[in-house]
């Protein structure tokens, strides 16, 4: 859950500024993706169908990819990663093929299979050191080693993650004057404080959450700030400065307003209802402590959400289908049964025809 | 010797069945009675027993075990897996309690995990006993609104007092602890600590095991957080998290870990609420994990439920297809039977009817040709003798003198003392056949006269009817049997037999 917001910046910069968007229905594709992936999947179809150049293909694989995998489709979603890394390597782009790969990994560690994505890491950096403008690969290169990252923290220790931070902000900062550069940077960041916390090395922490709520607030990113004022935050009150933790954490609050992440709302009402135990407030306790176990609802639900969507699909699908198989065999039924009855008719008037002519023949016989 | 021998070995079989019986249902007992204490140790047994393949032992019992094993150990996603597997064994087997209690542990991962689409979908599946109906109204009592549900848990309580089936007294410990949580939000501590002393002593003594403990046990220390008697609610987690970290799960871990946290925090050590804090962050990787995989195990789960319904419904309509297949194949066949059956039986009939005509046409034209005959009279025989001969042949075919089999041109014209030149020409002018033909008619004529009058005749095998007929062979007899009635003498005795039977 916790690198929620560092996917996302992630994986978006391949369509929003990574590559040229063929038009704006793209675009808006791209920015729906996670509210309405169907439509996305379907826009990503169609461009797929009608674009002749392989980078509008390439990409439009990429959003069905992005979109699949918002459904918690995953396999059909590595299915289009797949094919688009294909794609991408058979038209010899070696740079969306970077790009591809890059995002294949970032979706087997949101699966969290991390071997696999690792092992598509490595392909990352067998396919850079034949792609000679490093210089334009600077975004893709940071991303690599942000993921890299990630996957170490969560595979073996921070100290081993945090090189991996520090070799993504190096790649990011050598291309300072793109923006997005400067967000990724400041979620690198926010994510090496965090693992400052737990290696107990407070006053690193502290630093890197400085430095990361400065570039966030350069950019105006209020949810990369506040989640970095989050995480400062968190570090005051390891001080037992609970009063300065909770002015940071209600500045935090007030950033966090109107970005509506769930995630980031549940941490800052975890560290205020903290602080307010501190400092023997129940009553604040009490309101914020409610307010997270509320949250942490919340985004259950959020997260089961998109079973329930892709359930209900699936069931209208089945009923679909039943209903086809229903139409398919009542047809070849009736059918059936019109003939089966044809014929007992047929056989029955045909014996009756012989009894009589049967007769007939009998009473010549025996008269 | 032997036989004591035998009756030996024999009792040592039986014994050794009847001991591994034994011996399995008090493995299953004691692993039943430690589920949610030792998991670990219920799921090694089990899977024993599984790869053994005993058949004594129901598939679906084992399966559930599984599921509530997991279940403690907070593998929702196996759990699930295996819950599954056990509701379609049970299902199939129409074991309702199985049936229940792997619905009842599906639907508390599901209520876990808030799958509201989950539990919808399984709901009806529920048999109709009074387990499901508890169950299904402490499931009802989680969605109410706070006010309304704690009211529905107080009747459940009373339904489910001393009761002595241990799902019952589960969803009884959970009801206990959903009404002291309800006091403890509402900061109402006495009855809170009442409610959870009752979950703690309640699930000491019906021995649900430590993971019902543990939870009620967090209940408990909840209260005396509350309380802010910080020492007393250490003390109660920490025995609550040693029964977690027991049992392995993630899900116990981290929330005992949060509580431990806030309970350092409310004594201002930072340290320590420091450490409860990562540890809970660590946990809570596991558990993200855990829900994660459970999730994806749901869905897998629930959608081939619904793949299932396709094929049980395409299964079932193949079925009647194939059924009214084969009934169309079996009339067409019929039809078909029939229609070379009635051809053949008019044919038979024609070709009797045919023969008995010309029969009696015979008879009547054999009188107007001898006549006319006798007027024009082409020929260099005396008509003296002639009308010897023709009284003679009269006379040979009213005698059974033509069932000699010795019978010849010859030996017939020295009977009627004249030569076989005479002969041969008047039978040829008067019959219109040779003496072959004629004597072979007249031998057939006899013979179907005989069967159709004399019954005994129905009973003879042909070899007998040739013989008596005057044919030397069985299959000259019937080649011209053939040719002259039209069909084979079986046919024909057949024909006689049905019309003696069914006269009309």
């Amino acid at each position: 859950m916790r690198n929620y917001v560092l996917i996302l910046t992630i994986v978006f910069p391949f369509f929003l500024f990574g590559q040229k968007v063929s038009d704006s229905l793209f675009r808006v594709a791209t920015i729906d993706v996670y509210e309405h992936p169907e439509r996305s999947i379907e826009i990503g179809e169609r461009m797929l169908k009608t674009s002749d150049r392989e980078k509008d293909k390439v990409s439009a694989l990429l959003l069905i990819s992005t979109a699949y995998s918002s459904q918690r489709e995953y396999e059909n979603s590595l299915k289009y990663a797949l094919r688009a890394k294909d794609l991408s390597e058979s038209a010899g782009d070696i740079l969306s093929q970077l790009k591809v790969i890059n995002k294949i990994a970032a979706q087997y560690h949101q699966m969290r299979v991390n071997d696999k994505a690792l092992q598509y890491l490595d392909e990352f950096d067998k396919l850079l050191d034949r792609y000679p403008y490093k210089d334009s690969a600077r975004l893709i290169m940071g991303n690599n080693y942000g993921v890299r990252g990630f996957i170490y923290r969560d595979k073996l220790n921070c100290d081993i993650a945090i090189d991996y931070f520090n070799s993504a902000i190096k790649q990011f900062r050598l291309d300072k004057d793109n923006p997005m550069m400067l967000a990724n940077i400041s979620v690198v960041l926010y994510n090496k404080g965090n693992c400052f916390v737990s290696l107990n090395k407070n006053d690193s922490a502290k630093a890197s959450f400085t430095q990361s709520i400065m570039l966030a607030k350069k950019i105006n990113a209020k949810s990369l700030q506040a989640f970095s004022q989050k995480g400062l935050a968190e570090t005051l009150t390891l001080e037992g400065k609970y009063e300065e933790a909770l002015s940071e954490l209600k500045s935090a609050n007030e950033n966090a307003k109107d970005v509506g992440d769930l995630v980031l709302n549940q941490g800052l009402y975890k560290g205020l209802s903290d602080n307010y135990l501190a400092l023997n407030d129940w009553g604040s306790y009490q309101t914020y402590y409610k307010k997270t176990i509320l949250t942490q609802g919340q985004i259950k639900k959020a997260e089961r959400n998109s079973i329930g969507i892709s359930l209900k699909k699936h069931m209208e699908e089945t009923e679909m289908e039943m209903q086809n198989i229903r139409t398919k065999y009542i047809m070849a039924i009736s059918f059936c049964v019109l003939i089966i009855l044809v014929l007992c008719v047929l056989i029955f008037h045909k014996q009756k025809k012989f009894q009589k002519k049967f007769g007939l023949l009998k009473s010549r016989l025996y008269p | 010797m032997l036989r004591k021998l035998l009756i030996c070995i024999t009792v040592t079989c039986i014994s050794f069945v009847f001991c591994q019986t034994n011996e399995t249902a008090k493995l299953l007992t004691q692993s039943e009675n430690r589920v949610f204490t030792l998991p670990d140790e219920t799921i090694k047994t089990v899977n024993f027993l599984l790869k053994s393949g005993r058949e004594d032992v129901n598939e679906a019992t084992l399966f559930l075990l599984l599921a509530k094993a997991n279940y403690a150990k907070g593998n929702y996603d196996i759990s699930l897996t295996n819950a599954f597997e056990a509701v379609k064994l049970a299902e199939k087997q129409k074991d309702e309690t199985v049936l229940t209690e792997s619905l009842i542990f599906i639907s508390l991962i599901f209520d876990y995990m808030q799958l509201k689409n989950g539990i919808d979908q399984l709901k009806n599946k529920f048999p109709q006993n009074e387990l499901s109906e508890t169950f299904l109204k402490y499931h009802n009592a989680l969605t109410l609104p706070q006010e309304k549900s704690v009211q529905n848990f107080r009747e459940i309580l009373k339904r489910t007092k001393n009761a002595a089936r241990k799902e019952v007294q589960i969803v009884n410990n959970l009801s206990l602890n959903e009404v002291s949580r309800f006091y403890a939000e509402r900061l109402q501590v006495d009855s809170a600590e009442f409610y959870a002393q009752d979950a703690v002593s309640q699930s000491k003594n019906d021995s649900l095991g430590n993971y019902f403990l543990s939870r009620s046990l967090v209940s408990l220390g909840n209260v005396y957080f509350l309380k802010k008697e910080n020492s007393k609610a250490e003390e109660v987690y920490e025995s609550a998290l040693i029964f977690a970290e027991n049992l392995d799960n993630p899900f116990l871990e981290m929330e005992i870990h949060h509580k431990l946290a806030a309970n350092f925090m409310a004594g201002k050590n930072v340290g320590k609420f420091h450490f409860h804090n990562q540890q809970a962050n660590n946990r809570q990787n596991l558990a993200d994990q855990n829900e994660n995989n459970a999730a994806n195990a749901a869905y897998q789960l629930l959608s081939g439920e619904q793949d299932l319904k396709v094929s049980g419904l395409e299964r079932t309509m193949r079925y009647w297809l194939v059924v009214l297949c084969v009934v169309l194949g079996i009339l067409i066949l019929l039809r078909i039977f029939l229609h070379f059956r009635n051809r053949n039986r008019l044919k038979t009939y024609q070709t009797l009817l045919d023969y008995l005509n010309r029969q009696e046409e015979a008879n009547g034209e054999a009188r107007e040709t001898l006549a006319a005959l006798q007027e024009s009279r082409p020929t260099t025989i005396l008509k003296e003798s002639e009308n010897h001969i023709l009284s003679g042949l009269k006379r040979f075919e009213v005698s059974k003198k033509f069932t000699n089999k010795e019978m010849s041109l010859g030996m017939l014209a020295a009977q009627l003392n004249t030569n076989t030149k005479y002969l041969s020409e008047i039978i040829n002018r008067h019959k219109q056949k040779n003496f072959n033909s004629y004597i072979n008619e007249l031998r057939i004529n006899y013979i179907t006269e005989k069967i159709k009058n004399d019954p005994t005749y129905l009973n003879y095998k042909v070899s007998y009817l040739a013989e008596e007929a005057g044919f030397s062979s069985h299959s000259t007899f019937t080649t011209v049997f053939k040719a002259i009635v039209g069909v084979s003498p079986i046919i024909f005795v057949e024909f006689v037999k049905n019309q003696k039977e069914n006269p009309e």
